[in-house]
């Protein structure tokens, strides 16, 4: 294990510039990373932008995100896998890309080898695809490349936003057993509005309303508060299709 | 009414042969899932279709209640709706479509209107689109591309950022699309979304490996999804 980490965050308070719509308010919260950490929430509801917050990304415009590592206050390696992977796109081809992302981060040569492995473990082949464009590699494609690449950094805490969009069935099993053997070793925290992902990896979840947080805990704790479940829509899909086949059951009737 | 794609080669700039000698019928006037793993040319077939891509070699026909093909007007989704936002505004941003079909602007303002309300955006019409998070931004999308009326809605997984309560909307509007026989054809790798479909293809490594009724498509894949 990298060792044990924790966060602290004291009364954050976020709103874009030029948009008056959205804030985000987090009071008091400390959390020691234990275990796959999920993010939920609805469209817009600040999921991205407070995974943003805590990887350093952004800085609030009050209040304080901080981190405890082994004991002592620090700044963690983060890396956020941002959930349109284009935007890891540097350079012309996909080897100049890597580069230049294994070069910001200091990362050794080792790095390479490591992205080859974890590639291949997703059916990538990093010679094939290392003189490509971005843009002649499919979504899914992109999106495997961007979770290898920031596996292969080792972070203390990887990020990865709605990791699982354009993988298709094959590509998210692949994913799951990856992530299983990666968390022995680092701490995960998944940000999705999808809740059957967040429910099958991790074990404690945060859920975002509105830009604020309205509940931490794990899926026992979640059970006692129908309330939730209800506002953030986590059974709706479920229920709109047994209604459904209720309804045509009812017209064939 | 079908599309029909004869002899159909392509592969991008530099890289390898995707499609080799694809011919293949898509029924319109129903609901037709394209489905298959990461890569697979999913995406690539759409466009080619759309007409955003050419063809290397073969030829794309479209029989649809006799238009001419320039005629057929395509509603086509992109799997990132960064790359089908234009403005720095949400309502000029469902305006521009209409704008450029030449709607007259008494009838442009009642539709901007309507979608404005329809995909929960009203709220938000003069933000810019870069403060919309991403599933806000393919909703956005979304409603930027139904609000003239596509002939074929080309969806390249729409619902991917889409939170449960707009999957829902959009699953109840493609439901009632479906009843008005309007064309629609879906990338889809969700087993619940596949049961929506009348027709199902599926594409692995550039071959079409399966193309059917959706019926018999989850009938042959049950055994592998069991539970």
């Amino acid at each position: 294990m990298q060792g044990d980490l924790s966060v602290n965050i004291r009364n954050i308070d976020y709103q874009f510039r030029n948009a008056d719509a959205f804030r985000l308010q987090i009071n008091g919260l400390g959390y020691p990373f234990n275990g796959v950490l999920g993010l939920y929430g609805l469209s817009g509801s600040g999921k991205t932008t407070f995974s943003k917050l805590l990887a350093g990304i952004i800085k609030p415009v009050s209040g304080s995100v901080s981190f405890i590592k082994n004991g002592y206050s620090a700044v963690p390696k983060i890396i956020y896998s941002p959930q349109f992977p284009e935007k890891i796109l540097l350079g012309i081809h996909i080897g100049d890309t890597v580069q230049q992302i294994v070069s910001r981060n200091l990362a050794d040569d080792g790095v390479y080898d490591s992205i080859c492995n974890y590639l291949q473990k997703f059916s990538l082949d990093f010679d094939k695809i290392m003189d490509k464009s971005g843009f002649e590699l499919s979504g899914g494609e992109l999106r495997r490349l961007a979770i290898a690449l920031s596996l292969a950094l080792s972070p203390d805490l990887l990020i990865l936003d709605e990791p699982t969009i354009g993988l298709g069935r094959k590509g998210k099993n692949q994913l799951y057993d990856i992530l299983e053997e990666f968390r022995q070793q680092h701490h995960i925290m998944i940000v999705s509005h999808d809740f059957n992902l967040i429910r099958k990896i991790c074990g404690h979840y945060w859920i975002l309303h509105q830009g604020n947080l309205i509940f931490t805990g794990n899926l026992k704790a979640l059970e006692f508060r129908p309330d939730i479940v209800e506002k953030v829509g986590i059974n709706a899909l479920e229920n709109y299709f047994t209604e459904n086949v209720k309804t045509e059951e009812m017209k064939t009737r | 009414m079908r599309i029909r794609i004869s002899d159909l080669d392509f592969h991008y700039k530099k890289s390898s042969q995707l499609f080799k000698d694809i011919n293949l019928e898509i029924p319109l006037n129903s609901l037709v899932i394209v489905t298959g793993n990461s890569g697979s040319g999913k995406t690539t077939l759409l466009k080619l279709i759309a007409g955003l891509l050419e063809p290397v070699t073969g030829r794309i026909g479209f029989e649809l209640n006799g238009k001419r093909r320039e005629d057929i007007h395509f509603g086509y989704l992109f799997q990132n709706p960064d790359d089908q936002i234009v403005h720095f505004n949400i309502e000029r941003e469902l305006a521009f479509n209409l704008e450029n079909r030449g709607v007259p602007s008494a009838e442009m303002r009642i539709r901007v209107e309507d979608a404005l309300r329809e995909y929960d955006l009203a709220e938000r019409r003069d933000d810019s689109p870069n403060y919309l998070s991403g599933g806000e931004k393919q909703r956005l999308a979304l409603a930027g591309m139904m609000i003239s009326n596509p002939d074929i809605l080309i969806l390249d997984e729409p619902c991917s950022f889409l939170d449960i309560n707009a999957q829902i909307q959009l699953y109840r509007r493609i439901s009632e699309l479906r009843k008005q026989n309007v064309s629609i054809i879906w990338i889809s790798q969700e087993i619940h979304e596949i049961r929506m479909a009348d027709y199902v293809i599926e594409l692995e490594q550039g071959e079409v490996i399966w193309q059917g009724k959706s019926a018999d498509y989850l009938k042959t894949i049950e055994g592998a999804y069991a539970g």
